[in-house]
């Protein structure tokens, strides 16, 4: 892995503009010009006050950073907490960030993702149906077994997804 | 009868279960050797099959117009006009229930050379030509004259007047 990031995740081909961020021995955490930093993440923390982040990505919060904080190794982001350089909120975008691109990691395995396939929206593999709709389905409070049912897949396929997503959640935070 | 087939990404058992149980039209769900397929090896299939595809994939006819350059019985897109609310089984059907109550003759109603968009407020039409999707008009489903100006379009684009306007020595 790329020494200056430590042993962690490196940025990866096409986030040069990203670079920068993790390049320097700065105590201070780099960032894009267009990042919610200064005001954008004075006003980040604020609005989430001393009860923690809301359930939802709050506003400003796009996805340039998000893009960044999937970037970010994990030896790098100690460092910078251990200089104090990094505040916690930033730690635990980076955290969602990370585990979120793990769970892609296992994920390959069972959606396609093709532009020529649905246009480009992932897809279980196999069909041609939305992984979005999935979780559509589940958010209407519908069990796995009768989705799987009205879709006519099996039902292990549809609980392989949530299950990978798990297996990303399980790691702690912030330790 | 006309004959609508179902693309992957919008079939449910129970949205065919209830066309059935109507009898005004056949539906069918997208054959095991054309699921996962690419929309270019999709589209002309069904094409070709004389069927409408019903589909919420709006990006297959903007990508692969092409096929539907010629004569062809008709897409069916499906989509949510709230850009945050996904497409469920439950949605499809409440979204295809509005247009057949607003279009009482929605299964004698003619979907030839046409693209439908229907959503839960409203209906655009488009039709494609020469590789091209062209857009031919929008209509509220709260609108009284609706059904008159969506029949109206879709008869227009059933008899393809565009092809006959072409400059002289075109194609």
């Amino acid at each position: 892995m790329n020494d200056r990031h430590g042993a962690g995740n490196a940025p990866q081909e096409g986030t040069q503009h990203l670079a920068h961020l993790t390049s320097r021995s700065s105590r201070v955490a780099r960032r894009p010009k267009a990042l919610p930093w200064g005001s954008g993440r004075a006003r980040l923390v604020e609005s989430w006050g001393t009860e923690g982040p809301p359930g939802a990505a709050p506003e400003g919060l796009h996805e340039e950073y998000l893009g960044w904080a999937a970037q970010v190794s994990a030896d790098w982001l100690e460092q910078q907490k251990r200089a104090g350089a990094v505040d916690y909120h930033i730690v635990g975008h980076v955290w969602l960030m990370q585990r979120l691109l793990s769970a892609a990691r296992d994920l390959t395995q069972l959606i396609t993702l093709d532009p020529a396939v649905r246009g480009g929206v992932p897809v279980l593999t196999g069909t041609r149906l939305p992984l979005a709709r999935i979780f559509a389905e589940v958010a209407e409070n519908r069990p796995l077994s009768e989705i799987a049912e009205d879709l006519e897949l099996p039902a292990e396929s549809l609980m392989q997804v949530f299950r990978a997503l798990a297996g990303s959640l399980e790691r702690p935070y912030a330790r | 009868m006309s004959a609508f087939i179902f693309d992957d990404c919008i079939f449910s058992k129970d949205l065919k279960v209830e066309c059935d149980r109507q009898g005004l039209v056949s539906t069918q769900r997208l054959e095991d050797d054309l699921r996962g397929k690419e929309d270019c090896i999709v589209l002309p299939a069904i094409v070709n099959r004389g069927s409408v595809l019903v589909t919420e994939d709006r990006r297959m006819a903007e990508e692969n117009a092409e096929f539907l350059s010629n004569d062809h019985p008709g897409l069916l897109v499906v989509a949510s006009e709230e850009s945050t609310k996904t497409l469920t089984g439950r949605l499809v059907r409440a979204i295809l229930n509005r247009l057949k109550s607003v279009l009482p003759n929605w299964h004698s109603v003619t979907m030839r050379n046409s693209i439908v968009e229907v959503t839960q407020r409203t209906v655009f039409v488009y039709h494609a030509d020469r590789g091209t999707i062209h857009y031919d008009r929008h209509m509220p489903l709260d609108d009284p004259k609706m059904l008159e100006d969506l029949v109206t379009i879709l008869n227009r684009n059933a008899s393809k007047p565009w092809s006959r306007t072409l400059p002289t020595g075109a194609e």
